[in-house]
């Protein structure tokens, strides 16, 4: 082979690294959006049998949003295999439990069941904080953007955005609320 | 589809085939058979397979035999085949010169008196042909490639060359038109040297008979047309190539190359990659790919010597046939004009592209 198509078989079997922060993130919609990028469908040279799937780095995960009341009804429910061995255990327990679990699974599951699948999910790294191991973050080599816009809070506007915020209508300064 | 061929007697009965003699040739309708071949058919067909392989590799590979052994070989007719396959016109006489080779005379004439016949044949062998047509051929190769790669170095026009001209090549042509038949040479099956000088001394033969601009079209459209497809980069590219570029980029006045991180992804795994490149001035020139930094920046230096030399994997496809009618006259005349080396090499210096 010759150099230059030597490196470009590199570059175009080349793993990317990208980074995702699940910061009040659904979990599932999120899982939809990643699962494509483990499995190495964005590319044009997939195929199932051809294990080109990219590394994600999920950070935030203990600060995932779940829709609803899900946190207290949504079940995750695990047999051990032995006799008495079911057991069911909520969203909200396991989160306390293990704060990347449920997005695991959730990864785990939007990936198609196969026998790649095992192999897809090893590539993907969930940290439930914002710090990343050195080894991780020098590897990081892009970013997938995140499924809902994070809303800024009120404690995070300054002082002078909130004076300067156009308002149609204000109280007088003497006015007395009750 | 009905056969056209004719089925033996013995097959017939046997049922080796289920088609009779009398098929005609237009079959409307066709007839679907289920095969009632005897039980002892396949076996003795697979054991006698089995016997001819062991005999083979003993041998050392199946019998070959020329093809002038076998029915209805008129050299005659197969030399004036030749010359209008390839529609050109040769002298009958510089043609079977250049296909005759020393060997075959001595062999003919020990042979001969061998048997107590004293002749003296007229046979001419293709020595002298040989070397003119050598000669021919690089003069031919050295003109099309400088008149086409106007931008490149002399060393990758004589890489080129050297290619072009090479055994290898011109085997591999000669046996595609068909010399392997028509050569009246001792050995068989024969050696590169002797298609090689088949080959020379027929293109010699052809400048002869019909001048040389017949028989440079003739190299262009046989020999030269082999690098189509090769990476010509392969053939040759510096060794130093850092250092060649900022050589050319001194001469030419322009600032150091600068070498940059564009992208990389997994610098800390065994798949990692990363893409570096070469401004000059803050100017873009070129970039590379590697598994290391350090091959990523020599790529990134060789992509910018392809961007300068005008050799890219995207460069334009080599002109040939009516692409060619009206530089002709520009090859001819670069065929004693050798390109720049790569020690002076400057890009104001080749500015002119013929094509």
């Amino acid at each position: 082979m010759s150099a230059t198509k030597r490196v470009q078989q590199w570059s175009t079997f080349s793993r990317m690294w990208y980074l995702y922060d699940a910061q009040w993130q659904d979990p599932f919609h999120s899982a939809k959006v990643l699962s494509p990028y483990l499995t190495g469908q964005n590319k044009p040279i997939y195929h199932p049998l051809n294990d080109c799937g990219d590394h994600v780095v999920v950070i935030n995960s203990q600060e995932i949003a779940l829709r609803g009341d899900e946190w207290k009804k949504r079940v995750y429910f695990h047999h051990t295999g032995y006799p008495r061995g079911a057991s069911w255990t909520l969203a909200w327990e396991l989160h306390q439990k293990d704060p990347k679990m449920i997005m695991r699974k959730a990864v785990f599951k939007a990936i198609t069941s196969n026998l790649v699948r095992r192999t897809c999910i090893e590539r993907l790294h969930i940290y439930p904080g914002s710090e990343i191991p050195e080894e991780i973050k020098s590897n990081l080599s892009g970013q997938i953007r995140p499924v809902m816009p994070v809303p800024k809070r009120l404690q995070e506007y300054s002082k002078e955005e909130i004076e300067n915020y156009p308002k149609v209508f204000d109280f007088p300064n003497d006015y007395i609320l009750r | 589809m009905a056969a056209l061929w004719k089925t033996c007697q013995q097959c017939l009965r046997y049922r080796f085939s289920n088609v009779s003699i009398y098929t005609s040739i237009t079959a409307v309708n066709v007839i679907s058979k289920r095969n009632f071949k005897a039980h002892w058919v396949a076996p003795t067909l697979r054991e006698l397979k089995r016997r001819k392989v062991i005999e083979d590799d003993l041998n050392g590979g199946p019998k070959i035999f020329h093809r002038s052994t076998f029915l209805e070989w008129n050299y005659d007719a197969e030399i004036f085949a030749f010359s209008n396959r390839l529609g050109e016109k040769f002298n009958d006489l510089s043609l079977r010169a250049a296909l005759t080779h020393k060997s075959y005379i001595e062999r003919e004439t020990a042979r001969l008196s061998d048997i107590g016949v004293e002749s003296n044949l007229q046979f001419q062998d293709n020595e002298a042909l040989s070397q003119k047509g050598g000669e021919l051929l690089s003069k031919f190769t050295n003109g099309y490639l400088r008149a086409v790669f106007t931008q490149v170095p002399e060393e990758l026009i004589r890489a080129m060359h050297d290619f072009l001209t090479s055994n290898p090549t011109l085997e591999t042509v000669a046996r595609h038109i068909g010399l392997g038949d028509l050569m009246l040479c001792a050995d068989f099956p024969c050696k590169t040297e002797t298609y090689v000088k088949s080959f020379k001394a027929i293109v010699a033969a052809l400048a002869e008979s019909s001048g040389e601009e017949r028989a440079r079209i003739f190299v262009q459209d046989l020999v030269v047309t082999q690098l189509y497809g090769q990476d010509v980069n392969e053939l040759w590219n510096p060794v130093d190539p850092v250092g060649n570029l900022t050589a050319i980029l001194k001469r030419e006045g322009k600032a150091e190359p600068e070498f940059r991180l564009i992208r990389q992804a997994g610098s800390n795994s065994i798949l990692g990659v990363y893409y570096v490149g070469l401004y000059s001035d803050k100017n873009f020139i070129s970039e590379g790919a590697g598994e290391s930094l350090e091959v990523a920046k020599e790529m990134a230096a060789r992509e910018a010597l392809k961007k300068f030399f005008r050799t890219e994997d995207s460069m334009r496809a080599l002109p040939f046939g009516r692409q060619l009618k009206n530089i002709q006259s520009k090859i001819a005349q670069l065929e004693n004009q050798p390109n720049i080396p790569l020690s002076e090499w400057i890009s104001e210096k080749v500015m002119s592209a013929v094509h």
